[in-house]
């Protein structure tokens, strides 16, 4: 989002001169201070890093990015050391206290002693602290739950039971297959339906009914037979289009938003967000790791406006 | 504090950058007055071998052209000029966030000029080649004086800079002396030979304003040992080494190293040069590895965990 945003007032310069388009720039001191809120004990300037995979991990370039504009340190799991339940990272003058970690390393992976033993990308004790409260992490282990395509379809329904209020988005009907009524139904017209499993992420093993084959979707219907809490159905949203520079020049390409909105005390929602969008013709799938490209996101200030 | 991996990568970024920025100009002048020398008088590549990382009989079995490319763009050899543009932006890849944002955009496409180039290089360029080099590397040093924050990671890349300098200048004298300064007096072309030589470390200017006689080995390595003034002598290096070492905590094991790498005596003749070489190199890299040890600790070390919260 925020590197899109460079390149478009490097290309673009006039569009921003004529038009009053908002700035994201906000976004990393929002995040900045949602961090240092989150230190455990109170300190006057708490300790707080980015913990990377590492450059290997193909998100290295914005986990760098952030760590600039954040104006924290960028650490690998090396850095880092646990004594007596404090987490500590290693300096020219020995060990500093950390208070708070802004993760990038995935929960299986984040301590060796809790998760996988033979990640390297993490700290061993690093859960052992957290627990005890010495050390903060962000994202909490465990809030990959909202991943869970399947908690999804329960969003509606925690808008009306925490706030007494009806969404004022409405969600896209999502099928719980693991119900034999809505597996049913969802089997019966497969081509009206896409099919997506669970717990996956970047598009893997979506099915789009209308364009997968007969094979597919045979293969598809098994494997939901077999564990259908592992999938939702949703009916095939035909998302909008923008018109994008391809090589055989300016077309149509399906897009969706994907807005940032961070989440603490009280939560900031982004002027902006990353377009991303599927840069294969016809394609629904816009998922970076596809082949999906992305664009900048304008929010153009329009009368009364804040 | 600096992350201890931080302050490694940044000492080890100064090191590369200056190994590309010292050998390029060495190479760079070297070529010009090759070209000088007509015919069968005209040196030979094979004494810069050593710069790097090609022993002389190595060197002896190729042609002149095989081993230009080797020293510079090979990437099998780790003392090629790719090999140190390369890891210079490996380890300003992994220390980005310490440094100015443009910094990347200098090392970046340089790394990518050498990437293109083939495995070959035609001589016409050769030059170009070599003058980009140093231009991205003073283009670097430019955005580092004007942007960066005088901190530890300063200090370590200032540390790396100057510990590679002393190591360089020494090499390189020697190198392009043997190369360039016959031992028989007189020789024919002498001026273009000694400003080959001043030239290699970018003394010539320097040596031409305060020298007007012709020049000799005493009053080259005068200025390109001992003069502090002169920021590309040995000394100068060295008495920079100390300054940085002397903003960083825990710095007794480095300052004795540091101490040892001052010569007893400074030479004034081809044979003192080599004497001086050979004593002074292996105490630099004592010197390096005191660096590293103190600073740089593998994995897991067992240090008592300072002050919470120190500064």
């Amino acid at each position: 989002m925020l590197a899109n945003r460079t390149i478009s007032k490097r290309v673009l310069p006039e569009l921003f001169g004529d038009h009053s388009i908002k700035p994201v720039d906000g976004y990393t001191s929002r995040l900045s201070a949602l961090l240092e809120s989150l230190a455990p004990e109170d300190v006057a300037r708490p300790k707080v890093v980015l913990l990377t995979p590492g450059v290997h991990n193909s998100a290295y370039f914005e986990h760098c990015y952030l760590a600039q504009h954040l104006g924290i340190d960028l650490v690998e799991g090396a850095d880092l050391t646990v004594r007596d339940g404090r987490v500590y990272v290693r300096t020219i003058g020995g060990l500093e206290r950390v208070d708070v970690i802004y993760r990038r390393v995935g929960d299986q992976y984040l301590d060796p002693q809790a998760g996988n033993p033979d990640s390297l990308l993490g700290c061993a004790g690093l859960m052992g602290a957290w627990r005890a409260g010495n050390v903060a992490l962000a994202n909490a282990p465990g809030a990959g739950v909202a991943d869970d395509k399947l908690v999804y379809s329960y969003v509606p329904a925690l808008v009306r039971y925490y706030l007494g209020e009806d969404p004022i988005l409405p969600n896209v009907p999502t099928f719980r297959l693991f119900d034999e009524k809505e597996r049913r139904h969802v089997l019966a017209n497969m081509r009206s339906f896409v099919v997506k499993p669970a717990n996956e992420s970047g598009g893997q093993g979506v099915v789009v009914g209308s364009k997968a084959s007969a094979g597919e979707l045979d293969r598809c219907r098994a494997a939901v037979e077999q564990d259908p809490r592992n999938f939702v159905a949703q009916p095939i949203v035909n998302l909008s289009t923008a018109p994008t520079l391809c090589d055989e020049g300016v077309e149509p390409r399906h897009l969706d938003l994907r807005p940032f909105v961070l989440s603490g005390a009280d939560t900031y929602v982004t002027r902006g967000g990353l377009t991303r969008v599927a840069l294969r013709r016809g394609s629904l799938v816009v998922n970076s790791c596809q082949g999906g490209g992305s664009k900048d996101t304008f929010i153009v200030d329009g009368a009364g406006g804040p | 504090m600096l992350l201890s991996r931080l302050a490694e990568r940044t000492f080890w970024l100064g090191r590369y950058v200056e190994r590309a920025e010292s050998l390029a100009r060495a190479l760079l002048a070297f070529e010009q007055i090759r070209l000088d020398i007509p015919g069968g008088e005209a040196p030979g590549w094979r004494e810069l071998g050593p710069l790097a990382g090609i022993g002389r009989d190595a060197a002896d079995a190729l042609d002149p052209g095989a081993l230009a490319d080797l020293m510079i763009l090979d990437r099998e050899n780790p003392s090629s000029l790719r090999s140190a543009v390369h890891r210079a932006r490996e380890n300003l890849r992994r220390a980005r966030s310490l440094l100015p944002f443009e910094c990347w955009h200098t090392l970046n496409p340089l790394y990518l000029r050498l990437e293109a180039a083939g495995a070959a290089l035609p001589p016409s360029e050769v030059g170009p080649l070599l003058g980009q080099v140093m231009a991205a590397c003073h283009e670097l040093g430019g955005q580092v004086e004007g942007g960066m924050m005088r901190d530890e990671g300063h200090a370590f890349l200032r540390l790396g800079v100057h510990l590679e300098r002393a190591d360089m200048v020494p090499r390189i004298v020697t190198a392009v002396a043997d190369a360039l300064i016959p031992l028989e007096h007189p020789f024919a072309y002498e001026d273009v030979r000694w400003m080959g030589l001043l030239r290699s470390v970018g003394a010539y200017g320097t040596y031409r304003r305060s020298h007007h006689a012709r020049a000799n080995f005493g009053s080259v390595l005068r200025l390109l040992l001992r003069e502090a003034s002169f920021p590309r002598s040995f000394a100068h290096a060295l008495l920079q080494v100390g300054r940085e070492l002397a903003t960083l905590p825990r710095n007794g094991a480095a300052a004795a190293a540091l101490r040892a790498c001052w010569p007893a005596h400074v030479p004034n003749t081809r044979a003192d040069l080599a004497v001086f070489a050979d004593a002074v190199l292996p105490r630099l890299a004592d010197l390096g590895a005191a660096i590293v040890a103190s600073y740089f600790p593998p994995g897991d070390d067992d240090r008592d965990p300072g002050r919470a919260h120190c500064a």
